[in-house]
């Protein structure tokens, strides 16, 4: 721990300010401070001309916490080659690193002087230990042992990974001990606390059924060579790994009801309670096929309704290529609505929750919200519902890059296979109808000076200044880190939830957050729980507090007890440990 | 994302062409049209047959290009160019450049249905919905009943998230052909959209009704029940879901897509063929698609074409009507295979598919013309007029419309009308030869003389080609030979054909003048020149053996009619066999005469045709051979019937005969009386 930080302070008394609303789109403000924070990484796909699927597909990265110094560290996640040895040299990038590429793990030291933070990250992945030398995809930072230390557990082409953190610094590979080492090609997983025994378990998503032996050569109408899309293979199925609360894992894919359905090209997946009845569920981006919506039984089982509650296809009826997913209440009405990326010539998807009591119930409003035609141009991956502009409502970010060439897209030397896009925000403002609409904000916001192939977005308070950073991961390109400088006077609180602090700190995931108001509806946030791509982002949730008074803080927990807390105090984030607020009720079904 | 980097040879030659369009300097390069620079496109890695494709079109939109500014016809031409540039780039998916050359075909041939909707739907594809909506709705301006039009306007608005507007289109699409379960299906979304469930399940219902294939409208069923709280009913509609979309009428977007997809590479390689005037290779492609996919109308289409091009009309003209088979209603290849017809003069045949087309596309403008031209070539001369007016609804100022028009309604009768139409085609279109020329005409057809002479004495002052010139003269001659003023007519009619002289009328109309004033040998020979230019033409020969006969030429009559008895029928060998047995019978020539040959020859056609003409050859041929009593007797019955039919006029000629019969005189040369 370098950096000296306010913490997790204890809950107090404080005092609100009203809530600054941003006059207009053009004050949302980002700083690009990825070299100013020694931020220095870049992917390597090992694109050698073979057009090999994967080489596209990757990679995501992840904020945690590591070192419990109170800040988020930074986890990335890189290539490699495919193919001969011999292939290396015909890259169209030169790897310049030490042999094998291998994925980062950045230490943030954070400064605080003057009351403002200066991000700083090291690159600490020597001494921690961790060699992930795989050809990776994604990432979850979760505690999987109950140590009180947040571990990774890398989605890789190939064998994933699960680095335990000892709490020293160091990390030890105990992929094969814990039993999680699907061989399967993974992009994405959820560590979330799925049979409500206060334990992480993993839920992990499975793109296709790829080897280099059965890789394809596809054209295009042109009859040029291209990256294939997903129909060219089969679907890979996912995976449920139950934790025993030691930090071994025992498959219950068939056992959970998982084999009941048709297995998706699974890319994005997030964990929340989506139909409101209490219990932690499941929803699954699969590509070019019908989403999967596993709602929770409560008793091990998990029934996939995406059909039924209609988030599985769009309002045309038809299956998209969904890629990356967010889950956040766009509309204020208290509870999830779904935003899901899509390939270009297919919109983004926005699904507003309607789920009542024992139905639950999403409609497709892309058009109807605005987000549909902008997105049209744009193969999109990472995103999350972010309060960009700190007026108290969830703006969209995603970020984009193709897997296909545009057709008749000039090729130069120095890039013959031209993929990048430029990344795309969404602000929330009032409208008629619907009550909410998203406006694109000022193009270049979230893009260096040319764009990237975009693919992971990882959400966070990287400075611990109240808002939301984002950490963007481009393929074959450099991480960028973008510092939310919006309105930085801005009076704000943040809430960790704990499923405990005893040893350490262990973040809970995919737990619903209310902030009850005076006289206002409650804020509703997800904590934790995945989404975007292959990427895992802050489980602690910040919110502007100007406006009404704040009331109470209340957390649902993944085994749907419920508790609350009186209002914490600014400017700081307060931990929320489960066990300790105000239980206030049991789960309604279970109610006398 | 795809970006224009740099322009290509099309894009440079619009550049400069574009100031010269908007500059204003003079009338005519202000009207000139606005052209846009086509994005270039890196083909580099595409399949060589596909670049070999996009590269011809380039170089015949840069060798039209290089023309300079187009207007008129090579505006047409130059539009047609672009639309089938922008075509190709549809079916290769590079969508800027589809959607700049067809922007520039809209612009060249505004009246073009096809190049309009393409536009609409490659913006649609790029994302500009709003760009998409502007060029449906110019679409619709020319087509206000296609189906797929009003359909995709609706989905377009609906995406917009402007319900209002999506309703009135989808509204509009449930009466036109072929949408209507599409346009259920879309009234279902907005009112689902706008939270009327219960609309929204009547509409998906009825649209399954209409297009039960369509399986994937159980899952909008599904969903309409569930917003409704019909839980048992939502799992059942789920539970019949399929993949199966609503599908409309929209003969455009699938041959593009056909185009796009499995066959398109044989297609585009027997295209290539095509291109390359290698019509053997082109054909073997070509049957090679159609054996593939037998359910392919492009593929049927493209063989009709090339054997077409290769001028197997018949061969083309049956794969056309396979295709037909297979997509009854495609209005593009009910045009093309009309147009066949037509070149082949099938002109019935033609006649009924380009009815179809206009049927179905009634804002069809070219199918309509055609259409006219069937009708003209069989007769049906106010139809054709009839359909000529539907074509100028679509393109009013088209003067060769209205001339086709005005021309049908003269040929069908309707004088006055024709009149007209030439007319305010002289005031709107300035002096004109032709249609002064027909404007006579009409004016003689009308009974006025003195005004059709003065457009034909007009037009010979005004000076003209020789063909009209010599048209002007003939009529002149024609309408003084009506006034009995022959040496008037000669001299136009000589005129005539000085100017054209292979106009046989002008000869044969110059023997009857001459003959009206007694010139027989010379009226003789201006048949004969008829009868030279048009040696079957038995009105000639007649004209000119009279003339001879009056002329006192019996013997050369005889002989020359003995030879076209024996030749083969042309038409009128009854008339000549008869003047044969009369001028035996009857000649001032002792040496013509033959008795015996004239009574058998006479009786001979009496038993086929028992006129008073016949019987009265027969009494020549019997007072010829001395039989007086047969000659009274046929004379008498022939006076009998005469009588009783009322014919007065040729009774005091048919006594006097009688009279020289019981005299005992035989009849000679009756023909100059």
């Amino acid at each position: 721990m370098r950096s000296s930080c306010t913490g997790l302070a204890l809950a107090s008394l404080a005092t609100f300010s009203p809530i600054t609303v941003l006059g207009s789109a053009d004050e949302v403000l980002f700083t690009d401070a990825t070299k100013s924070a020694g931020l220095d990484f870049e992917h390597w796909n090992g694109m050698s001309g073979h057009l090999y699927y994967p080489e596209v597909v990757g990679a995501g990265a992840a904020l945690f916490d590591y070192d419990n110094d109170g800040d988020l560290d930074l986890y990335l996640v890189q290539g490699n080659l495919l193919g001969n040895e011999a292939d290396r040299s015909s890259a169209t990038k030169a790897w310049t690193g030490d042999w094998p590429p291998r994925d980062r793990l950045y230490r943030n030291d954070l400064d605080l002087r003057d009351d403002r933070a200066t991000v700083r990250f090291v690159d600490v992945t020597e001494e921690s230990g961790i060699a992930a030398t795989g050809y990776g995809m994604g990432v979850v930072a979760a505690d999987l042992d109950n140590d009180g230390w947040v571990d990774l557990y890398v989605l890789n082409l190939g064998a994933n990974q699960l680095w335990r953190n000892e709490g020293d610094g160091t990390f030890s590979d105990r992929t094969e001990a814990s039993g999680t080492g699907d061989p399967r090609w993974s992009v994405a997983a959820a560590a979330a606390d799925y049979d409500g025994d206060l334990d992480l378990d993993l839920f992990i998503v499975n793109y296709l059924d790829f080897s280099l032996a059965s890789h394809k050569t596809c054209l295009t109408e042109r009859g040029e060579v291209d990256y294939c899309l997903p129909s060219a293979y089969q679907p890979a199925p996912d995976g449920l790994l139950v934790n025993d609360g030691s930090g071994r894992f025992e498959d219950a894919t068939v056992r959970a009801g998982l084999t009941t359905a048709r297995p998706g090209n699974g890319l994005g997946i997030l964990a929340a309670d989506l139909d409101g009845d209490q219990r932690l569920d499941f929803y699954i981006a699969n590509d070019l096929m019908p989403n999967h919506l596993w709602l929770n039984g409560g008793n091990g089982q998990l029934v996939e309704e995406g059909l039924i509650s209609g988030a599985a296809l769009n309002a045309d009826g038809e299956a998209e290529a969904s890629m990356g997913v967010a889950a956040g209440d766009y509309d204020g009405d208290g509870d999830l609505d779904l935003f899901l990326t899509h390939f270009h010539r297919e919109t983004n998807t926005l699904y507003r929750n309607d789920s009542k009591r024992g139905a639950v119930q999403f409609r497709d409003r892309t058009n109807a919200t605005g987000l549909g035609r902008p997105s049209w141009d744009a193969t999109s991956f990472g995103t999350a519902f972010v309060d960009l502009d700190k007026d108290g409502w969830l703006d969209l970010a995603a970020v984009n890059g193709a897997v296909t060439f545009a057709a008749g897209r000039p090729r130069t030397e120095d890039d013959p296979f031209p993929l990048d896009q430029p990344n795309q925000a969404f602000l929330n403002v009032t409208a008629g109808g619907d009550g909410r609409q998203f406006e694109p904000a000022p193009a270049g916001l979230l893009d260096a000076e040319t764009p990237f192939v975009s693919r992971g977005l990882a959400t966070g308070d990287v400075d611990n200044d109240g808002d939301t950073d984002l950490v963007i991961t481009n393929n074959n390109g450099p991480a960028r880190l973008l510092l939310n400088r919006t309105d930085r006077d801005a009076d704000w609180f943040g809430v960790a939830p704990l499923l405990d602090a005893s040893r350490g700190h262990r973040p809970a995931s995919g737990v619903t957050v209310r902030v009850h108001r005076t006289g206002a509806p409650p804020l509703v946030r997800l904590a934790g729980g995945g989404g975007s791509y292959a990427s895992w982002g802050d489980p602690r949730v910040a919110i502007p507090s100007g406006g009404p008074g704040i009331d109470r803080i209340e957390v649902q927990w993944a085994d749907g007890t419920i508790e609350e807390w009186p209002a914490p105090p600014p400017r700081a984030y307060t931990p929320l440990v489960r066990g300790t607020g105000e239980r206030r009720d049991e789960r309604e079904e279970d109610a006398p | 994302m795809t970006k224009p980097i740099r322009l290509s040879g099309v894009a440079l030659i619009i550049a400069l062409l574009v100031p010269l369009a908007t500059t204003g300097l003079h009338a005519q390069e202000a009207a000139a049209p606005r052209l846009i620079p086509v994005p270039e496109v890196d083909l580099r890695g595409v399949d060589g047959a596909v670049r070999d494709q996009i590269d011809q079109q380039r170089e015949l939109l840069e060798a039209a290009l290089a023309q300079g500014t187009p207007t008129g016809d090579d505006a047409e031409q130059l539009g047609l160019l672009f639309g089938d540039a922008g075509q190709l780039y549809l079916v290769y998916d590079l969508l800027p450049a589809a959607r700049a050359c067809l922007t520039n075909a809209a612009e060249l041939q505004p009246r073009s249905f096809r190049w309009r909707y393409l536009l609409g739907s490659a913006a649609e594809h790029l994302g500009e919905l709003e760009e998409a909506v502007e060029a449906y709705d110019l679409a619709r301006t020319l087509r206000p009943d296609d189906p797929a039009t009003a359909v995709r306007l609706g989905r377009v608005h609906l995406e917009l998230g402007r319900h209002e507007e999506a309703r009135g289109h989808y509204q509009r699409a449930i009466a036109l052909p072929g949408s209507t379960a599409a346009a259920h299906f879309g009234l279902g979304r907005v009112a689902f959209e706008t939270d009327d469930p219960t609309t929204a399940l009547q509409h998906f219902q009825t649209a399954l009704r209409e297009q039960p294939r369509a399986d994937s409208l159980h899952y909008h069923i599904a969903l309409a029940h569930r917003a409704l709280g019909d839980d048992a009913a939502m799992r059942a509609a789920m539970e019949l879901r399929g993949e199966a979309p609503v599908a409309f009428a929209d003969p455009i977007a699938a041959e593009i897509k056909e185009s796009a997809t499995g066959i398109g590479a044989q297609l585009l390689l027997g295209r290539v063929a095509l291109a390359a005037n290698a019509f053997e290779i082109a054909e073997e492609r070509f049957r090679e698609a159609v054996r593939d996919y037998p359910d392919s109308t492009a593929a049927k289409r493209s063989l009709a074409a090339a054997l077409e091009g290769m001028g197997r009309r018949a061969e083309a003209a049956m794969w056309y009507q396979e295709a037909l088979n297979l997509s009854p209603n495609d209005v593009g290849l009910l045009f093309q295979t009309g147009l066949l017809y037509n070149s082949e003069g099938r002109y019935q045949a033609a006649a009924e598919r380009l009815r179809r087309a206009v049927e179905i596309e009634p804002s069809f403008g070219p199918a309509w013309v055609e259409l006219a031209r069937s009708l003209g070539e069989t007769g049906d001369h106010l139809e054709a007029a009839e359909a000529l007016t539907r074509a100028l609804e679509l393109a009013p100022d088209d003067r060769n419309l209205r001339f086709h028009r005005a021309s049908n309604y003269r040929l069908g009768g309707r004088r006055e009308l024709a009149l007209r139409e030439f007319e305010s085609l002289l005031a709107d279109f300035g002096f004109d030869r032709e249609i002064l020329l027909l404007l006579g005409r009409i004016e003689q057809g009308l009974g006025r003389p003195a005004s059709a002479a003065r457009r034909f004495e007009q037009l010979v002052e005004a000076g003209a080609d020789p063909p009209l010139l010599s048209q002007a003269h003939f009529e002149l001659g024609n309408i003084r030979t009506q006034q009995e003023r022959y040496e008037e007519a000669i001299p136009h009619y000589q005129r005539a054909i000085a100017a054209n002289p292979t106009l046989k009328e002008a000869y044969f109309n110059l023997g009857t003048a001459l003959g009206r004033l007694g010139q027989f040998t010379e009226a003789a020979l201006a048949a004969r020149r008829a009868l030279q230019l048009d040696p079957g033409d038995s009105r000639a020969r007649a004209a000119e053996v009279t003339a001879l006969l009056l002329a006192g030429e019996d013997a050369r009559v005889r002989l020359m009619l003995e030879q076209t008895l024996e030749l083969p029928d042309q038409g009128g060998s009854g008339f000549f066999a008869l003047l044969l047995a009369e001028v035996l019978a009857a000649s001032e020539d002792d040496s013509v005469r033959d008795g015996t040959m004239a009574l058998n020859l006479a009786t001979d056609l009496f038993q086929r045709a028992q006129t008073p003409a016949h019987g009265a050859v027969v009494a020549l041929a019997y007072a010829e051979t001395g039989d007086f009593e047969q000659a009274i007797a046929w004379q008498q019955r022939l006076i009998e019937n005469l009588d009783r039919a009322g014919a007065t006029e040729a009774l005091p000629d048919a006594r006097e005969r009688l009279a020289a019969y019981q005299a005992g005189r035989p009849v000679r040369a009756p023909w100059r009386r």
